[in-house]
């Protein structure tokens, strides 16, 4: 067995014309959650399209284990588990019948399958509606069977497009629990989300699209250390003075500088030199300050840094 | 406006639905022309054989065959034997068979001859239409041989120095008294099971029905069935999961089949135990109809590949079955149409179908007999599920 679980080389992939994967490279280790950030349209779901087998890639590989998906696509598909960004399940039919039909697609059979399925369906938290018609179902009941019924055949990868999109508080950090109880079983697990507390708080490593391209990488705290070491400071006045104003925007540590009404946004390289200037600077000018905010920089930066976009829409 | 911008919308809508636009229009148009060609009755010709077993050499079989190919509405076939006519009136490649048999023009001298006309019943549009014609023309034929009798009689009667007035007494006399006309038609059926069972009527309904409902099931139910399975996803999981497309797709089908099936049963059920609709050659009828929904089912599947969303997956089914619909001679018996739109529904599976069960419910067809149709048949299937395949079930993006 080879160190890597899945390696993906050099991805292209052109719509039309229109190239979405530009040599796309990237790694899954064994027993990791890997968080996936990118803005709309920068290749997330058409790469997960190529590495679960439905879509074919121009050019580029696909490794599992160290051998070619192609080669061996029987056995890889027995060993992913995809939950596709809409929900993909029988309406018709009640949690119980989508998940024991899931199971029995993969091979699944019996006593195992049975099982697998009540300890799947007590793990989502829905044992009392385990016969009800997913139609019936509250969209967040919905989002957990989806993901559920990716995991019955027991798959070592699992691919998680968006699993949380607009779901309640409650079934969120269900399904949280959940892809952490994946980990601890030595599974590994690839997610997107736009929400970036979700990706900060489950992720072990964070891959950033942007263009068809990983264009960062590395564990969130590296990410924010390495590649954004600006403060962010928000100084608020009581009544703001043009002259103070121009004095502070002359400052040498001053990288950019932001006015709303009584507020200075500030970022910054130097550690506190910039607060220490500024509240010589108010004192001298006699203006009171009535706050001072000091911002570490988030994922949420990082992402805006390589990106030049806001997450979401 | 609000009134204008919502209306305004619905065409905006439309631009993507191309299904939408070619039930509304396509459909329609073609509907009319191939209604209007269909039932442009007045260039129909009948194919006619012609057998001469008598003196190949005489004037009355030769003045026989001479004007038979003047008339306009046949086009006259000449066989060496009666077998060979009759089997060529069996497969339907003719209409009909004017045999004269041995001695006909001595019999006729006497007064007493006797054609043959030998036609199919099962369709019995087109052998009473022969009938008819046929019977007019032996009919001016008879007038002519009449009034040579006529004179005969009144030249072997009439002495010289009578009374010139006699003459048309004894041809009238002649005329009146004639027991026979020279030249009679015996008519002979090729025998269906049974004489009154024929293809126009409820026979033709009953299996034009069952032909349409297998159609608007496996085409238009089966092809939205699928598109579902596409739009909520499910169908990606059925790709991304270890089993082989072929058999995602066979089960499709045969679910679909099955439901198809069913209807099958229950028209020809009711029209055989309660209005004695002739079911001939039950093998023969099941496996046709299993052969016809397989057919008709992959179409579907077809459908469903090449259509993105549900509405134009129903617009595709409506013109493709009011393409395969009167092409096929589900609402009229084919016997009925222009020649050429017989020939194009031969190689139409729905044509090739009507044919085979017309074969199959009235003649006791077997599987060899009906074997060219059911060629046509599987091949439309081949066709069919092998480009799907090809395509896959996920459209041209996947795999
Ligand atoms: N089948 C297709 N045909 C043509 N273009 C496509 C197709 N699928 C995706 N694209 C294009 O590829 C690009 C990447 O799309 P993709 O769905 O991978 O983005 P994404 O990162 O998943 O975005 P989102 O965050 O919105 O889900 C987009 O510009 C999209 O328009
Ligand atoms: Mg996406």
């Amino acid at each position: 067995m080879g160190k890597d679980l899945l390696s993906i080389k050099n991805l292209v992939k052109t719509f039309q014309g229109n190239k979405v994967l530009n040599g796309l490279s990237f790694k899954v280790n064994h027993s990791e959650i890997l968080g996936v950030l990118g803005p709309n349209g920068a290749g997330k779901s058409t790469t997960f399209s190529i590495v679960t087998g439905l879509l074919r890639s121009d050019r580029g590989q696909v490794e599992f284990e160290g051998y070619s998906i192609s080669s061996h696509l029987k056995k890889y598909k027995k060993s992913i588990g995809v939950v596709p960004q809409e929900i993909s399940l029988y309406t018709n039919m009640t949690i119980y019948e989508n998940l024991t039909f899931f199971g029995k697609i993969y091979g699944v059979r019996g006593k195992q399958l049975k099982e697998k399925v009540d300890e799947l369906i007590e793990s989502i938290h829905l044992i009392d509606k385990r016969n009800s018609y997913i139609g019936q179902l509250s969209g967040g009941m919905k989002r957990r069977v989806n993901i559920a019924a990716a995991l019955i055949h027991d798959p070592k990868l699992i691919i998680m497009d968006e699993p949380t999109v607009g779901i309640d508080p409650q079934s969120r950090s269900l399904i949280w629990d959940l892809i952490l109880r994946l980990r601890e079983e030595g599974k590994s697990v690839i997610i997107t989300s736009h929400y970036v507390d979700e990706i900060e708080r489950l992720s072990d490593r964070v891959l950033i699209f942007n263009n068809g391209e990983v264009v960062a990488k590395g564990t969130v705290d590296s990410l924010i250390h390495e590649n954004c070491n600006h403060k962010k400071y928000i100084v608020e006045f009581y009544e703001i003075d043009q002259q103070l104003l121009n004095r502070i925007k002359q400052l040498e540590d001053v990288e950019t500088i932001e006015v709303e009404e009584n507020m200075v946004k500030i970022t910054s390289t130097e550690d506190n030199k910039v607060i220490e200037n500024i509240l010589k600077l108010s004192s001298q000018q006699k203006v009171e300050i009535k706050n001072i905010d000091f911002k570490k920089t988030s994922l949420e930066d990082v992402f805006f840094y390589y990106t030049g976009r806001g997450l979401g829409n | 406006m609000i009134y204008f911008d919502l209306l305004i919308k619905e065409f905006i809508n439309l631009r993507k639905s191309i299904g939408v636009v070619i039930v509304l229009f396509l459909v329609p148009i073609f509907l009319i022309a191939v209604m209007g060609f269909a039932f442009q009755d007045n260039e129909t010709v009948y194919q006619i054989g012609f057998v001469n077993l008598d003196d190949p050499n005489s004037d009355l079989n030769d003045g026989i065959l001479t004007s038979l190919k003047n008339v306009s509405a046949f086009e006259v076939i000449e066989y060496e034997t009666e077998e060979e006519a009759i089997n060529n009136v069996k497969n339907s490649s003719i209409s009909g068979c004017l045999v004269l048999p041995k001695g006909f023009d001595k019999s006729h001298e006497d007064g007493e001859a006797d054609a043959k006309l030998i036609v199919d019943n099962s369709h019995n549009v087109s052998s009473s239409v022969i009938e008819g014609i046929i019977g007019r023309f032996f009919e001016q034929f008879n007038t002519r041989i009449m009034s040579v009798f006529a004179a005969e009689m009144v030249y072997q009667e009439l002495e010289m120095g009578d009374d010139p007035n006699e003459a048309i007494e004894i041809a009238k006399d002649y005329v009146i008294h004639v027991e026979r006309s020279p030249i009679e038609i015996v008519k002979e059926y090729i025998a269906p099971i049974s004489n009154e069972n024929s293809m126009s009527g409820f026979n033709q309904t009953t299996c034009g029905m069952t032909a349409m409902f297998i159609l608007f099931l496996c085409i238009l139910w089966g092809s939205s069935n699928i598109i579902d399975e596409k739009i909520t996803g499910t169908m990606s999981r059925l790709v991304l999961s270890p089993i082989h497309i072929g058999t995602i797709l066979a089960a499709k089908l045969t679910y679909i089949g099955i439901l198809s099936f069913f209807q099958f049963l229950i028209f020809f059920g009711i029209g055989h135990y309660v209005f004695d609709v002739p079911v001939g050659n039950v093998t023969t009828l099941i496996i046709l109809n299993i052969v016809f929904i397989m057919q008709a089912s992959s179409l579907g599947l077809l459908v469903s590949i090449i259509a993105k969303t549900r509405i134009s997956a129903i617009g595709f089914s409506f013109f493709v079955i009011m393409l395969l619909s009167p092409l096929g001679g589900l609402w009229f018996p084919l016997e009925i149409i222009p020649k050429v739109m017989q020939t194009i529904a031969s190689f139409l599976p729905t044509g090739a179908f009507m044919l085979a069960i017309e074969n199959t419910i009235l003649k006791g067809a077997s599987l060899v007999s009906i074997s060219h149709q059911l060629l046509v048949i599987v091949v439309y299937f081949i066709l069919t599920f092998g480009i799907s395949l090809k395509i896959g079930v996920l459209g041209k993006a996947s795999a």
